[in-house]
């Protein structure tokens, strides 16, 4: 790889790096790891949870050791300059970032006031400060958007307003950590071309790293695999699908490749139509508002049924509403319209204890668990099973239903303390223990790898198969829906329909 | 009241409520009242705050009233003179008026001051440090988000059948692990873009000091001594 000494054309690279989470080093995240990207392009670092990808770019970043762990060995540099070693007025101008929480990257309150606090921070002249902001915003596409607060921003747009910040501070390198993980398909493929022309136009480089590789894959010039253990176990140059078949042993995701095969029609034989539920989820002219006092409707008048003992996928755009319709049938919001499940309206009464036969499974798990250890979290739901003698010995079941989720060899722990994807099966696990009709997940997927989503997902099509669960998931990933989902349905700003699986 | 160097404005303000609390006037709480309202309309805020503020403060102020001329002593602290020679009168309009005076005082600030501006006007005018300045900002940013995560948790908590009570413990304790981890993700991120804590950087808008920002920061003191003495001699 090449490494000239012009410094806007300075390689980034990891130098025999070890470094380690805890104090003693015992167990290093990184040990003795090489890693350099050639200037001019993007590069694209994938690989499985935990593998190590996330330490890697915030050390490449300068914000480790900084902000956690400790380096014992190597630097991450910037052509002959260690990263580590600059201050972040320095840094800013050679090395800019873009993170995964399009929420926690912004400082001030509007778009504007976000590029101007930029602009100063790296001492831009204060006559040069509007222009080059205006210069950002155009850049992204986001004029319209300059004098919004931010926090009345999709996901998408934040990430846009993201990059503006980016572009106007103008960085030799950009640093992307997962930054489509939370925004649909189309806002994702559009700032991608933005970070394309980024490229091309003004010769930046880029390095991004993400765990799903669908978009990277028409403009990544090099993928770079990372396996367990913080090792390299690809390398590849100008990369085509042909060449990533081996990828689903290393645990990522291919593109175009389904996440399973099905075959639909058999896995409903001689199953009761009816299921747990007893009859269909059905919604008559649903509308729904939010923001404060309630002004904005942003679901209108939705007319859907979702069949029981069936798995039903949500699609739609970020900020259509779809959050907003699953926490309105699960009794979180208020709502105008009708929806019964098998005929009975679930409507909560004022004053009546909460129902549990709807489970509800958030999008961040760790906004759901409200117990000490995981073995808690699973006997709280049983417990009051048992009260309504629906089951004979909790504890039993308790181990059960954890031996089913691979999770009960951690029943002492706290659930804070598992790693992500397994606090999403500990979540999915304590809502099954109610037994629930329905069970609603907003976006079970998000943030995972391939394995973590597979098993994710075999443990609800079980519970849709086997238990006649009724199972109504939100996702952004068209994939997802068409291998997993019996019934297909998108929310759009005119209303809900179901799309046919050969849409997709 | 909206173009004022809000740096001058709070201490005019300030110093104007500190210099109220001395003075044992009834009259002069109302003054002051009457003075704020007008300069706080004069700037057209939403009359929805004005009311969000000024309407809890009256009813309790009305309660005080009663409270303090029911339960009076009657010896009173201060001069009393004119309509107000009633002891028990005076008492209840010394406390309500008070009461009304520092609220609409209050008001008067927070209804024509962009609270960013005021915090980056401490910055750069009493060189309060700009990592002071702007994580308020952040952690003010921050504000509703924390509100919208508390009533998750709580949703959380009565869709497994638990109750529990306004900031209980269970609620909170989520509520701490991730306000720790957002601010040091904000702090990430307000790094990456180049901010240090002791770095130099340039100031798009300044907040130039002009004499009458300097007039209103003493002027309304002197006003309110001026009417405090007038009034009890």
């Amino acid at each position: 790889m090449n490494s000239q000494t012009n410094s806007s054309r300075d390689k980034l690279s990891l130098e025999n790096v070890t470094f380690s989470y805890d104090k003693d080093g015992d167990h290093p995240a990184l040990s003795g790891f090489d890693l350099s990207f050639p200037a001019g392009g993007i590069s694209v670092l994938t690989g499985p949870s935990g593998c190590g990808k996330s330490t890697v770019f915030y050390i490449a970043a300068g914000i480790y050791p900084k902000y956690a762990g400790v380096l014992l060995s190597g630097s991450a540099r910037l052509g002959g300059t260690d990263i580590a070693a600059l201050t972040p007025e320095v840094r800013a101008h050679r090395i800019g970032m873009m993170f995964q929480n399009p929420d926690l990257q912004f400082c001030m309150d509007t778009v504007y006031n976000e590029l101007v606090f930029c602009l100063e921070n790296i001492s831009t002249p204060r006559e040069a400060i509007g222009d080059a902001a205006e210069d950002a915003l155009e850049f992204c596409g986001i004029g319209h958007l300059k004098m919004r607060s931010l926090s009345t921003l999709s996901g998408g747009e934040k990430q846009k307003a993201m990059l503006a910040c980016a572009v106007a501070i103008d960085p030799e390198w950009l640093l992307l950590d997962e930054p489509f993980a939370n925004i649909d398909d189309r806002s994702a493929r559009d700032i991608a071309g933005k970070l394309k022309r980024f490229v091309r136009e003004k010769g930046k480089s880029i390095v991004a790293v993400d765990h799903k590789l669908d978009v990277w894959l028409d403009i990544a010039g090099s993928i770079t695999v990372m396996g367990q253990g913080g090792r390299i176990a690809l390398e590849m140059e100008d990369p085509k699908i042909c060449d990533l078949l081996g990828l689903p042993q290393l645990g990522v995701d291919i593109p175009q490749r389904p996440y399973r095969l099905r075959d639909g029609a058999a896995q409903h034989a001689g199953e009761p139509p009816e299921g747990r539920a007893g009859g269909p989820l059905i919604l008559t002219d649903v509308s729904a508002s939010v923001g404060p006092g309630g002004r904005k409707e942003i679901i209108r008048s939705l007319d859907a049924e979702f069949r029981a003992a069936r798995s039903h996928a949500l699609l739609g755009e970020s900020g259509v509403g779809k959050s907003t319709l699953l926490e309105a049938i699960c009794g979180f919001r208020k709502y105008r319209g009708r929806i019964t499940l098998a005929g009975e309206d679930i409507r909560p009464a004022p004053l009546r204890r909460p129902r549990n036969d709807i489970g509800f499974v958030f999008q961040n798990p760790q906004d759901q668990f409200v117990a000490a250890t995981v073995y808690r979290e699973i006997m709280i739901g049983l417990k009051a099973r048992a009260r309504h003698g629906d089951i004979a010995d909790p504890g039993a079941e308790a181990e059960r239903i954890l031996r089913n989720a691979g999770l009960w060899k951690y029943r002492q722990l706290s659930p804070y303390m598992l790693s992500q994807g397994e606090q999403r099966r500990l979540a999915l696990s304590a809502l099954i223990a109610y037994r629930p009709r329905l069970l609603i997940c907003d976006e079970p997927t998000y943030a995972q790898d391939l394995r973590s989503l597979l098993s994710v997902m075999d443990m609800l099509d079980a519970n849709v198969r086997e238990g006649g669960l009724t199972l109504l998931f939100s996702t952004h990933d068209r994939k997802l829906s068409r291998d997993y989902a019996d019934h297909i349905w998108e929310l759009t700003s005119e209303g809900i329909y179901e799309i046919d699986q050969s849409d997709l | 009241m909206r173009s004022i160097n809000p740096t001058c404005k709070f201490f005019g303000i300030f110093l104007s409520a500190i210099i109220l609390a001395v003075f044992y006037v009834p009259e002069l709480n109302f003054f002051v009242l009457a003075a704020c309202m007008a300069a706080t309309v004069s700037a057209h805020p939403p009359a929805k705050l004005v009311l969000a503020v000024m309407l809890p403060t009256t009813l309790l102020a009305v309660g005080i009233f009663f409270s303090a001329y029911r339960f009076s002593s009657d010896t009173v602290i201060g001069a009393h003179r004119g309509i107000f020679s009633d002891v028990h009168m005076l008492n209840g309009l010394l406390l309500s008026g008070r009461l009304l005076a520092f609220a609409a005082l209050g008001m008067l600030f927070i209804l024509t001051t962009d609270q960013i501006d005021f915090i980056r006007s401490l910055n750069l005018q009493l060189k309060l440090p700009a990592k002071f300045a702007y994580g308020i900002i952040a952690a003010w940013g921050m504000f509703p988000r924390m509100v919208r995560e508390y009533a998750k948790t709580r949703s959380a908590f009565r869709a497994r059948g638990l109750r529990t009570g306004f900031a209980s413990p269970a609620l909170l304790l989520p509520l701490l692990v991730k306000s720790v981890r957002w601010s040091e993700a904000i702090a990430i991120a307000m790094e990456s873009k180049g901010f240090s804590e002791s770095g130099v950087r340039t100031a798009l808008r300044t907040y130039p000091m002009r004499s009458r920002d300097v007039a209103f920061l003493i002027l309304p003191s002197l006003a309110v001594i001026a009417c405090g003495l007038l009034l009890t001699v």
